[in-house]
C-alpha cells in the first residue's frame, strides 16, 4: 500500500480539479442571470467585446448577485439564508469523499507501519518513492520523491483525518455562503498542499509543500475578501479583518522563510543534497559550527510558521479566515508544520549539530509557550483566545523537541493537540454560529443548555489541553513538562524551562476554563456553574446540525482515548521503533505537581467566571495589575511596533530608493538628454517630430561611435 | 527556416501597411500565429537529436554580406543565423509574446494599422537579436529593434510619452555606443578576420594582456567584457541604469509594456550570457563579485521602490528590474570557477539563471496583461484609488493574483524553478550576494499582495461598481500564460534538457580557460 501514498495527495487534487472545472461551471451556470444596472451607465468605458459567453456573464456578476451578503460585521452574513446551490452541494460531497478515500489509505498505511508489516522498507524505516525528476546536474539531484516512514504515517492520519472532519463541517458551516464551491476549492487546495509538504523526501519537495500551504493559508484567511472595515481596528475585541490578516499572514512566514531558505542553500551547498536520508549521512562531514548555524536558520523557518515569537504576530490575525479554516490550518495541521521540520531533521538536530540548535529552539519554544498564554488570559474573543493557545502549545511541542532524547515527546504533543485544538476550534465555530456571528465571550455565557453536545465535547477538550489526566493532553504535556526538569538537573539546575511550562500549564488551565465558563457556564448553571447559566446575548441559540456536530464527537475520541498510547512509551516506540525505559508517571512528584497547578487555575477560574465568587477585577483593580492587563491585552503592543517599523524604517529606504532613482541618476541623465537634444535641434533644425529627432540622435550615436571606434582601433596601434 | 522566422514578420508589417485598416490585425494576428508555430519547429524539429551549442549551431544558415579592405584593416560582417537552445527559447518566447501582443492590441486606437505593422517589425529585429551567430549582425539587429520600439512608445503612449521614449532610445543608444566600440575591440584582437560566433566563442575566452588606459595598464579582456555589456546591462536594466525602464513601462501601452518586459530585457540577458560570459569568460570571473553585488543590488533596489509605487505599471517595472537582478547573479556566480568540483553548482545557477528569462518573460507579461485589462475600463492605475474591485472583477482577481503568486516565486509556477536554481547554484560561489538577492522574496511578496490588497480587497469602492471582468479574448491570453507557467514550474526538465548543451559547452570553455 505504501507504493500508493501518491493516491493520498492526488484524491483532494482530483476533487479540486473536478469542482474547479466541472461543479463550479454547472452551479454559475444554473445561477439566474442578473439584471443589467450600472454597467449599462457606463457603457462607454466597457470593450465593445463585453458581452461573450453566457458564462462568461455569470461570472461577472456573480458578486453583485449576492452583494453584501457575506459582511460578517453587518449582520447581513446569514448562514442558512441562501441556499447552497445543488452543483456547489454536489462539489462539496466529492470533496468531502476524496478526503474519506484518502484517509482510508492513510490509515491502512498507518497500520502497516503500526504493525511493522512493510514491504521493501529500507535500513532508515522508510520508503522513498520517485514521483518525477525535475532536473539533476551530475550529481546534484532536484528530485520530486516522496517518503513514508512512520513519522510521514502519523502525519498523514493527523492531517487527512482532521481535514476530513472539517471538510464534513464544513458542508454545514458554509452552507448559504456565495463562496461555497471555491471555499471547497481552496479547503482542498490546502490538504493536497499540506500533504505534499510531509511526504516529502528532500528539501526541494517539502519547501514546495511548504509555501503553497502559505498560499492555501493566505487564501483562506482572506477568504471573505470583500469585507468592510470594522471602524475600531485597532482595538483587540475587534475581529480580525481578513484583507489584511492575509497579507500580514504571508508576510510575516516569509520572513520566517527567508532564513529556511537560506539554511536550506547552506546545508546543499555543503553536502550536495536535498534528501533527509542522504542529509543525515553528509552532515557529520559538516563544519559543526556552520551546520549549527544553518540548523538554526531552518528553524527560522519553523519559527514563521508555527507562528513562535517574534513572528507569531500573523497566527492571531489568521483567525479572520472561516472557523473550520482556523480548525484545520490555524491550530491542527499548518501551524505544526513547522514542528514536524524539526522532527524530521531531529536526528541532524539531536545528533550532528551543536548543542546551541536546539538550545535556540527551546528556549524560543519554552519563551512564546508563556508568553502567549499571558496575553490569552485577557482575550474576549473566543478564537483570539484559542489562536494564543495555539501558539503557547505549539511552543511546548518546541520544548519537547529540545529537551527530549528523540522527537518522540514533541510529536505527541502535536498529534494530541491536532484532535483536542481542532475540536476546540470547531466547537468555537458551531458557538459562533448559535450566537450569530458574535465572538465576544461577554456576549455569551450559558450556552451549555442550549448546545449540550457542543458543550460537552469541549469540555472533554478543555480538560485535555489542561493536562487533567486520563485526557490525551495530559499524557502528552505531563512529559514534556518533566523532561524539561530532568534537562535541567542534567545541565547544572538551569530549570527555566521546566519553570517556563509549568508555569504555563497553571496559564493554560485558567484561561481555558475561562473561556469554557464564559461561554457555557456562569453563575447559576447546574453543576455549581459548569452547565448554563445566565445567556448575555440576543436570540436563541441552537444546537448545530449533525454534519457540525458529528465532528465534534468524533475529534473527542482521540481526545479522551489517544492518550493511552503514551502509557508505556508506546508513541515513543512506534515512532523511533526504540524501547524507551518508562516511567510511570504517578510515581514521581513531579506529576503532582503538575496536575495540582492545573487544578489551581481551574479553581481560579471557576471561582472567578464560574460561580463568580471572586471578583472579575481581582488582578486588575491595583494600579499594576492595571497596567500589566493593558499591556497584555494589547499584546504588548508588538503589533504597533512592527507596524511603525515597516512604516518607518523599511518603507523609508524603500522612498529613499526612488527618491535616488528620480533626483540622482534621473538628474544626471536629463542633464545630458537635454544637451543631446540641443545637439539635435542645431544638426537638424527641423520640428520636434519624432522621426526627425530619432534621425538626429541615430546621427550623433553613429559620430560617437565612430569616434570611439577610432580610438579604438587606434589604441592597438 | 530561420531566415523565415526572422524576416516573416517584416514582410508582413509591410503587407499590412499596404492593406486596408480593417484588415490589419487579422493579417498581424495569422503572421504571428503562424511565426509562433514555426518557431515550434525549432524546437520539435531538434527534438531527439542535439539542441546545438555555440560551436555546433543548428538550423544554420550563412552568406556574405560585407567584406572590405581598407589599407591592412579587414572589416568582414556575414549574414549568418544559428541557434542552439539558449536561442531556441527565446526565439520561442519572443514569438509567442508578440502573437499575444497582436491579440491584446486588438482595439488599439488610433492608427491601428500603422501600431501593427511596428509591433511586426519589432518581431523581425528581436529575433534577429536571438538568431544572430555573427556579432556584427547582432549588433544591427540590435540598433534596428530600437526605432519601432521607440515610435510604438512614442505615438501610442500616455501622457509622457516623449520623454519617456526618448529617455529610452538615449539611455540604449549611448550603451550600444559603448558596446560597439567593445565588439570593434574583440573582433580585432581575436584576429580581425570574422565576427562569427563560433570563432568568438574558441578565440575570446584565450584573450589575454592588457590595455593602456591614461597611464594604467587595464586587462583587456576585462576591459572588452565591460564596453560590450555596458548595453546589456541597460537593457536588463541592472542598478544604476534602469531608471529608463518604469517611464517607458508606465507611457507604453499595455502590449508594448508586455513586449518590452518579455523579450527586449532579455535580449540584455541574452547578451550577458552568449557574449559577455560565453565569449569573455576570463573578463567576468575577474569581475564577478561586483557583477554578483550589482544583481543583487537590483534585486533590493528594485524591490524597494516597487513597494513606494502608486501606479501598477511603474511597480512591475520596478519589479522587473528587481527579477532582472537575478540573472546578473546567476550569471556571475557561474563565472566563478574557484575550484573544478563546484561546475554543477555553477551549471545550476546559469541554468537557472537562463530560465529565468524565460520565466520573467510570461510572469511579467502576464501582468502586464492583467493592468492592462483594468486599465483598458478604468483608465486609471493608481493602486489607492481601486478598493474592493474584486467583488465586481472575480475572474481578473484569480488571474491577477495568479501572476502575482508566480511572480513573487512561489512552488508550481515556474518562477520558483528559476530562482531556486539559481540560488541554490549561486550559493556556493557568491554566498553574500546570494543572501541579499534571497531577501529579495520576502520584499516581493510584501509588495505584490499589498497591491492586491489594496486594489482587489476590501469593501467595493462604489466608484468602480460599473467594472466589467475580463472577457473571453483577455481571459483566453491569460489562460494561456497560466498553462504555460505551470507547465514550466510543474515540469521543467524539457526546458532544462533544451539549455543544457549550450550552457554546458559555455561552462566547460570557461572552465577550461581558468584551469589553464
Amino acid at each position: 500500500m505504501v507504493d500508493y501514498v501518491w493516491l493520498i495527495p492526488a484524491l483532494p487534487l482530483a476533487a479540486l480539479i473536478i469542482v474547479l472545472l466541472v461543479t463550479r461551471p454547472l452551479e454559475l451556470a444554473g445561477r439566474p442571470r442578473p439584471q443589467r444596472t450600472a454597467g449599462d451607465a457606463h457603457g462607454l468605458h466597457s470593450v465593445p467585446d463585453a458581452h461573450t459567453a453566457p458564462g462568461d456573464e455569470a461570472v461577472s456578476h456573480e458578486p453583485q448577485a449576492h452583494a453584501e451578503e457575506h459582511d460578517a460585521h453587518g449582520g447581513a452574513h446569514d448562514e442558512h439564508g441562501g441556499a447552497t446551490p445543488f452543483w456547489a452541494r454536489v462539489g462539496s460531497i466529492i470533496a468531502v469523499l476524496a478526503m474519506v478515500a484518502a484517509f482510508v489509505i492513510s490509515v491502512i498505511i498507518f497500520a502497516q507501519f503500526f504493525t511493522g508489516n512493510v514491504p521493501g522498507i529500507d535500513a532508515h524505516g522508510g520508503k522513498t518513492l520517485q514521483i518525477y525528476d525535475w532536473v539533476s546536474f551530475g550529481p546534484l539531484k532536484y528530485a520530486i520523491q516522496f517518503r513514508v516512514d512512520t513519522l510521514t504515517a502519523i502525519m498523514l492520519m493527523v492531517v487527512t483525518g482532521v481535514s476530513m472532519l472539517v471538510h464534513l463541517y464544513s458542508t454545514g458551516y458554509m452552507a448559504g455562503d456565495p463562496g461555497y464551491s471555491r471555499f471547497f476549492i481552496e479547503l482542498s487546495l490546502f490538504t493536497v498542499s499540506m500533504l505534499i509538504l510531509v511526504l516529502g523526501a528532500n528539501f526541494l519537495v517539502l519547501f514546495i509543500g511548504w509555501e503553497l500551504v502559505g498560499l492555501s493559508s493566505y487564501l483562506l484567511i482572506g477568504f471573505w475578501f470583500d469585507q468592510a472595515p470594522p471602524a475600531n481596528l485597532s482595538d483587540p475585541d475587534t475581529p480580525p479583518y481578513p484583507p489584511p490578516a492575509a497579507l500580514k499572514a504571508f508576510v510575516t512566514t516569509r520572513f520566517g522563510d527567508f532564513g529556511f531558505l537560506i539554511g536550506i542553500l547552506i546545508l546543499f551547498f555543503s553536502t550536495g543534497t536535498f534528501d533527509f536520508v542522504q542529509l543525515q549521512a553528509a552532515t557529520p562531514h559538516m563544519n559543526v559550527a556552520l551546520l549549527t548555524l544553518a540548523m538554526i536558520l531552518v528553524f527560522a523557518g519553523a519559527v514563521g510558521k508555527s507562528a513562535q515569537f517574534p513572528l507569531h504576530v500573523w497566527l492571531p490575525d489568521a483567525m479572520a479566515g472561516p472557523t473550520p479554516v482556523s480548525a484545520l490550518i490555524h491550530a491542527a495541521t499548518m501551524v505544526a508544520a513547522g514542528v514536524y521540520l524539526v522532527a524530521r531533521l531531529f536526528p541532524i538536530y539531536a545528533g550532528v549539530a551543536g548543542p546551541q540548535a536546539l538550545q535556540v529552539v527551546g528556549y524560543i519554544g519554552g519563551f512564546t509557550a508563556l508568553f502567549a498564554a499571558t496575553i490569552a488570559l485577557t482575550q474576549n474573543d473566543i478564537k483570539k483566545v484559542l489562536a494564543y493557545s495555539t501558539i503557547s502549545q505549539l511552543g511546548y511541542m518546541f520544548v519537547g523537541l529540545a529537551v527530549a532524547e528523540t522527537n518522540a515527546t514533541g510529536m505527541f504533543h502535536l498529534v494530541t493537540h491536532a484532535a483536542f485544538k481542532a475540536l476546540l476550534f470547531l466547537g468555537s465555530g458551531c458557538v459562533i454560529l448559535a450566537v450569530h456571528h458574535i465572538q465576544d465571550m461577554r456576549k455569551m455565557g450559558g450556552l451549555a443548555r442550549f448546545m449540550p453536545i457542543t458543550a460537552l465535547t469541549m469540555l472533554i477538550a478543555t480538560l485535555s489541553i489542561s493536562g487533567i489526566p486520563p485526557f490525551a493532553g495530559f499524557w502528552s504535556k505531563d512529559p514534556i513538562i518533566a523532561t524539561a526538569f530532568e534537562y535541567g538537573t542534567a545541565h547544572g539546575g538551569n530549570y527555566w524551562l521546566y519553570g517556563m511550562t509549568a508555569f504555563t500549564a497553571f496559564l493554560t488551565a485558567f484561561y481555558m476554563f475561562r473561556l469554557y465558563f464564559m461561554t457555557f457556564g456562569g453563575r447559576g448553571g447546574g453543576v455549581a456553574g459548569l452547565w448554563g447559566g445566565r445567556y448575555r446575548g440576543e436570540g436563541h441559540p441552537q444546537e448545530a446540525p449533525w454534519t457540525m456536530w458529528l465532528p465534534l464527537v468524533i475529534l473527542a475520541v482521540p481526545t479522551v482515548l489517544l492518550g493511552f498510547w503514551g502509557i508505556n512509551s508506546g508513541f515513543a516506540h512506534y515512532l523511533t521503533g526504540e524501547t524507551i525505559p518508562y516511567v510511570n508517571p504517578f510515581t514521581e512528584a513531579l506529576t503532582y505537581t503538575g496536575i495540582a497547578v492545573a487544578v489551581v487555575g481551574i479553581a481560579l477560574a471557576w471561582l472567578m467566571y464560574g460561580i463568580e465568587v471572586l471578583p472579575k477585577t481581582l488582578f486588575t483593580g491595583n494600579p499594576i495589575g492595571a497596567l500589566v492587563y493593558r499591556v497584555l491585552f494589547h499584546k504588548y503592543y508588538l503589533d504597533e511596533l512592527y507596524g511603525a517599523i515597516i512604516k518607518y524604517v523599511v518603507l523609508g529606504l524603500a522612498k529613499g530608493c526612488e527618491l535616488f532613482d528620480i533626483y540622482i541618476i534621473d538628474g544626471l541623465v536629463n542633464g545630458s538628454a537635454r544637451f543631446v537634444r540641443g545637439l539635435a535641434r542645431v544638426s537638424s533644425r527641423s520640428e520636434t517630430g519624432l522621426l526627425q529627432n530619432y534621425g538626429a540622435a541615430m546621427f550623433g550615436g553613429v559620430i560617437v561611435i565612430l569616434v570611439i571606434v577610432f580610438f579604438a582601433v587606434g589604441a592597438l596601434k | 527556416m530561420l531566415t523565415a522566422i526572422v524576416f516573416l514578420p517584416l514582410l508582413a508589417g509591410v503587407i499590412t501597411l499596404l492593406a486596408p485598416e480593417r484588415s490589419a490585425r487579422w493579417i498581424a494576428a495569422i503572421f504571428t500565429g503562424a511565426v509562433f508555430l514555426l518557431s515550434l519547429w525549432l524546437y520539435f524539429g531538434l527534438l531527439g537529436g542535439s539542441f546545438g551549442d555555440v560551436a555546433h549551431p543548428q538550423w544554420y544558415e550563412h552568406l556574405d554580406w560585407i567584406n572590405v579592405q581598407v589599407g591592412n584593416i579587414h572589416f568582414r560582417a556575414d549574414y549568418a543565423l544559428g541557434v542552439d537552445g539558449l536561442s531556441i527559447l527565446m526565439l520561442i518566447l519572443n514569438s509567442f509574446l508578440s502573437f499575444l501582443a497582436v491579440i491584446g492590441s486588438w482595439n488599439i486606437q488610433p492608427r491601428q494599422k500603422f501600431y501593427m505593422a511596428l509591433i511586426l517589425f519589432l518581431e523581425t529585429g528581436v529575433a534577429g537579436v536571438f538568431a544572430s551567430f555573427d556579432l556584427f549582425l547582432f549588433i544591427f539587429f540590435w540598433e534596428v529593434e530600437l526605432i519601432p520600439m521607440f515610435l510604438l512608445i512614442g505615438i501610442w503612449g500616455g501622457a509622457r510619452r516623449e520623454y519617456a521614449a526618448w529617455k529610452f532610445l538615449l539611455y540604449t543608444l549611448i550603451g550600444s555606443v559603448f558596446t560597439l566600440g567593445g565588439i570593434f575591440l574583440i573582433y580585432f584582437e581575436t584576429g580581425g578576420q570574422t565576427a562569427s560566433f563560433q570563432h568568438l566563442a574558441s578565440a575570446g575566452p584565450k584573450l589575454a594582456g592588457t590595455i593602456p588606459f591614461f597611464g594604467a595598464a587595464l586587462s583587456l579582456p576585462v576591459v572588452i567584457f565591460i564596453l560590450i555589456c555596458v548595453a546589456f546591462a541597460v537593457k536588463m536594466p541592472t542598478w544604476p541604469v534602469h531608471t529608463w525602464l518604469p517611464d517607458a513601462h508606465t507611457e507604453a501601452p499595455t502590449a508594448v509594456s508586455v513586449l518590452l518586459a518579455g523579450i527586449l530585457l532579455k535580449m540584455g540577458a541574452y547578451g550577458l550570457i552568449r557574449i559577455g560570459f560565453g565569449f569573455l569568460p576570463q573578463g567576468l570571473e575577474a569581475i564577478a563579485p561586483w557583477v554578483g553585488i550589482l544583481g543583487a543590488l537590483s534585486v533590493l533596489w528594485g524591490a524597494g521602490a516597487s513597494m513606494v509605487q502608486r501606479d501598477m505599471k511603474r511597480m512591475i517595472a520596478y519589479s522587473s528590474v528587481s527579477h532582472m537582478g537575478y540573472i546578473s547573479l546567476g550569471v556571475a556566480a557561474a563565472a566563478v570557477a574557484t575550484s573544478a568540483g563546484n561546475l554543477d553548482f555553477r551549471q545550476a545557477a546559469l541554468t537557472g539563471a537562463s530560465l529565468q528569462m524565460l520565466t520573467h518573460g510570461v510572469i511579467t507579461g502576464m501582468l502586464f496583461f492583467c493592468v492592462g485589462v483594468l486599465y483598458d475600463r478604468a483608465h486609471t492605475r493608481e493602486i489607492d484609488v481601486f478598493g474592493g474591485i474584486g467583488k465586481v472583477m472575480p475572474v481578473l482577481m484569480l488571474l491577477y493574483s495568479f501572476a502575482c503568486f508566480t511572480s513573487l516565486g512561489l512552488p508550481g509556477g515556474g518562477g520558483f524553478v528559476s530562482e531556486y536554481l539559481t540560488f541554490t547554484g549561486a550559493y556556493a560561489t557568491l554566498p553574500v550576494q546570494t543572501i541579499l538577492a534571497v531577501f529579495g522574496v520576502v520584499l516581493t511578496a510584501g509588495y505584490l499582495l499589498w497591491m492586491l490588497r489594496r486594489s482587489f480587497y476590501g469593501a467595493l469602492n462604489p466608484k468602480w461598481s460599473w467594472l466589467t471582468d475580463a472577457t473571453l479574448r483577455e481571459r483566453s491570453i491569460l489562460v494561456a500564460l497560466v498553462v504555460v507557467i505551470l507547465f514550466i514550474g510543474i515540469y521543467p526538465a524539457p526546458f532544462v534538457d533544451l539549455l543544457s548543451p549550450s550552457l554546458h559547452h559555455m561552462l566547460t570553455t570557461a572552465q577550461s580557460v581558468v584551469a589553464r
